[in-house]
């Protein structure tokens, strides 16, 4: 039998801020490790083919085409379930609120389909490719109009937003910082843009469907022209205004609160933050050390903030509440993943719509706030709803895991708690549960009853938090 | 040993059909096309989860005539819900399997609904998840059984003849096939689908022969999804994972690929003369550009022109190559040079 080196505690709290929460098995198994050890292997590790693509194009035939909201955001979910390795789906999720872009501008689902594959592929690397990557995506560009952006009429949206949402934040720049920046972008399109963006603009998938854009640097459209942007004088393009963007200090914290606040603590919502401090200062100057320390490398930022205080301490376990998104991954993992073929992955993806987050398709340009506003009297039902039928389902992997064990009504209670995962209940919310059991259930158990505690268990507080 | 290979070319003729998801003249996400006695053409349209308004029938012939469409989506007789191949009988009945309910739907020519048989299972009779179907002349129905790995041959009214097939790599045994078409001596091609081959029957379900191996190169194969046969024996394999479509003689020598060459449809063009802006708008438009390093399923994306997922291929009686390129919704038209 291995040797437990980490606490399970800290473990399941690992598994469940880097990717959607460990399976009991999961758990089990890291369990033998140093600490340090499972953040490498969570982080370091990546699986080449996590879903059977040709399978879900196979059987699930929108998903080739991914033409629509529910066809490209399943096919997400699909990856966000089955990905052997869910840091990169996690930071891609990350990306995806700070970048917020959505669908229903773009018409297509193509597109961002795309521009999560590049969260995927440059997300834990140096934020300053990212940034430059970001900008030529196609779905970024068609979301801020810098299709648009001419040499000789700029149009600022994206100038304006790679500075205020996606780098340094409200406060940290001029109005004429946001102008050199545009220039710096003109001329990065896509190709075919006119007739592309009359599609987009017709919402037209005639004659043939829609054909996937890809970015083209327009020469002719460029303004090569000298730019004066944050002090620095030069005939800049856009690499070098993400170059001087990312060595700014305002850019290292504006992540670090982005950061602290996706893999922590709840923080502010964004348009406070030119107004309010961050509410653990010490930690972001923390990450905003590690952002300098290791070349703006984001997957190393990571690295050393699993590793530090400010994620290992107790204080901040099942303290934020789960995005829809993150409570049906964990679910959908934890009940064994979707059959395929099947229909189970779009009604998950129909689950997280109606609890609050579409995926690609954020509310906003500036994403989902979180916290607090994920629960409303309708969401809270949709996400009890779901887990129940889920996880309680008699015949998927979690009640029949616990049946295999010969429960009793002594023992009911903790197979349930570990096979969602080592779920931690506070005694207020325990005891009731027991006298639940002890005064309601028959002697012997089965599968139904297994079942109905599961669906006790998913509609507590403890479990709907990460 | 292989003989010479003989150097063939595929001249590009048509294109038919255009984008019609809510029904209608045209094609959504469609699966399998087959030709009747007639020579009209039924196109299976699947259409989309949550999209399902294109789900049907679609009947039309190489001249762009467009003669209208039966069934809808749904789980009741008459309706289908996952469809994937249709085949005719002698009479030009038509038989459309359902991966979804499990079962063949039986239409008459004209697309009045007759009956639907089969019930899930993996006993004889029974499907799980029936793909590919062809009849042969002696009205066999020859059932690709997606799921038990297996073909099966039923009568036109679903009663057991016979059966073969497992799920394995070796010859005569099949790992998830999908398409299933008839050679000139009534031999019987199978797309064995994940295994990235064709295999090839006797009618009794004696393995003949095979030929495809995973990879990209001429010759190889990627989740082949169907294959048809023209009056000399050339072989056509829609190589849906390698986005093209391979020709090889009666010898299994490689002799051409195509990677999709379509021009506006008929259809499309009418759709533009109605829509003056997107007219416009596309004179400017490239149809082929240089493409970014990206896989082959992507390339497909980025290019009109090319297929983006060929699921079916049949040969008219003409000789014309009918290729159905799905996520294009439409059919493009080749020929032997």
């Amino acid at each position: 039998m291995a040797t437990v080196k980490t606490n399970r505690s800290l473990t399941t709290h690992l598994l469940r801020r880097a990717g959607f929460g460990g399976t009991k098995e999961e758990i089990d198994a890291l369990n033998s490790f140093e600490y340090d050890h499972i953040v490498d292997y969570l982080l370091d590790n990546r699986h080449k083919d996590p879903v059977p693509v040709d399978l879900l194009r196979r059987y699930q035939i929108d998903l080739s085409d991914v033409r629509t909201n529910i066809s490209s955001g399943s096919y997400w979910m699909y990856r966000l379930a089955h990905n052997k390795f869910p840091f990169e789906e996690k930071i891609a999720l990350f990306w995806h609120r700070v970048f917020a872009t959505g669908q229903n501008k773009l018409i297509q689902g193509k597109p961002m389909v795309t521009q999560i594959e590049m969260f995927r592929k440059f997300g834990m690397g140096s934020f300053e490719k990212l940034l430059v990557e970001l900008s030529k995506n196609p779905a970024m560009i068609m979301w801020l109009d810098n299709q648009d952006n001419h040499k000789d009429n700029i149009n600022e949206n994206y100038g304006r937003e790679i500075l205020e949402l996606f780098s340094m934040g409200v406060g940290n720049y001029t109005e004429k910082d946001i102008k050199e920046c545009s220039r710096a972008f003109t001329g990065w399109t896509i190709e075919n843009m006119p007739y592309n963006a009359m599609k987009m603009r017709n919402n037209t998938a005639r004659p043939f469907g829609y054909i996937a854009w890809q970015f083209k640097f327009d020469e002719k459209d460029h303004d090569f022209g000298e730019k004066e942007f944050l002090g620095e004088k030069g005939d800049f393009n856009g690499e070098d205004i993400v170059r001087i963007i990312c060595k700014q200090k305002a850019t290292a914290q504006f992540i670090a609160r982005h950061i602290y606040h996706f893999y922590i603590k709840d923080e502010l919502p964004v348009p406070q933050w030119p107004h309010e401090e961050p509410i653990d200062p010490s930690a972001i100057e923390f990450i905003i050390e590690s952002y300098f320390k290791n070349k703006y490398n984001i997957k190393e930022v990571l690295r050393d903030l699993f590793k530090s205080e400010y994620f290992r301490t107790e204080e901040i376990y099942n303290k934020r509440i789960k995005s829809p998104s993150e409570l049906v991954v964990n679910s959908v993992r934890l009940s064994g993943g979707f059959d395929i073929p099947s229909e189970e992955v779009y009604k998950a993806t129909s689950s997280s719509v109606l609890m609050g987050q579409p995926l690609m398709n954020p509310t906003s340009v500036e994403g989902w706030q979180g916290g607090e506003e994920w629960i409303n009297t309708g969401s809270v039902i949709e996400r009890i709803n779901y887990c129940s039928e889920i996880l309680g389902d008699v015949n998927k992997d979690v009640v029949n895991n616990i049946v295999k064990q010969n429960p009793d009504k002594k023992n009911i209670l903790n197979l349930c708690l570990g096979e969602l995962g080592y779920i931690k209940l506070e005694l207020s919310t325990k005891i009731p549960i027991e006298e639940y059991i002890e005064n309601s259930l028959p002697e012997s158990i089965c599968s139904e009853e297994v079942s109905l505690i599961i669906k006790l268990i998913v509609s507590t507080r403890e479990f709907q938090m990460n | 040993m292989k003989s010479t290979i003989t150097k063939t070319k595929f001249k590009y003729i048509d294109t038919v059909g255009f984008t019609a998801d809510v029904g209608g003249r045209g094609f959504h996400l469609p699966r399998d096309l087959a030709i009747n006695s007639k020579e009209k053409v039924f196109v299976v349209n699947r259409s989309g989860a949550f999209h399902t308004a294109g789900l049907r029938v679609s009947i039309t012939d190489v001249n762009h005539n467009y003669y209208g469409e039966f069934s809808k989506f749904g789980k009741n007789p008459g309706e289908l819900y996952w469809p994937c191949s249709i085949t005719f009988d002698t009479e030009d009945n038509v038989y459309i399997t359902d991966e979804y309910t499990h079962t063949i739907s039986v239409f008459e020519k004209d697309g009045n609904f007759v009956k639907r048989w089969g019930n899930k299972g993996n006993k004889q009779g029974e499907v799980n998840s029936p793909s590919g179907i062809v009849c042969d002349q002696n009205n066999e129905l020859f059932i690709v059984d997606l799921h038990n790995d297996r073909v099966q041959v039923m009568t036109t009214s679903g009663k057991f003849i016979r059966e073969w097939g497992k799920k394995g790599d070796q010859d005569g045994e099949f790992n998830k096939p999908w398409g299933i078409a008839l050679g000139n001596n009534n031999e019987v091609l199978v797309a064995d689908w994940r295994n990235d081959r064709i295999q090839i029957f006797d009618k009794n379900g004696l393995f003949i022969d095979k030929f495809g191996s995973s990879g990209t190169d001429d010759g190889d194969l990627s989740r082949p999804s169907g294959a048809c046969v023209d009056k000399d024996g050339f072989i056509y394999v829609a190589d849906w994972g390698n986005q093209r479509v391979q020709i090889y003689d009666e010898k299994f020598n490689f002799i051409g690929k195509l990677r999709g060459q379509a021009k506006l449809s008929k259809w499309a063009k009418e759709y533009l003369n109605a829509n003056q802006d997107e007219k416009r708008a596309r004179e400017s438009f490239s149809p082929v550009i240089n493409i970014d390093n990206v896989e082959v399923h992507e390339e497909s994306a980025r290019i009109e022109s090319y297929f983006w997922d060929p699921t079916s291929v049949v040969i008219d009686k003409n000789g014309h190559l009918l290729v159905l390129d799905s996520n294009r919704n439409r059919i493009q038209i080749y020929q032997r040079a």
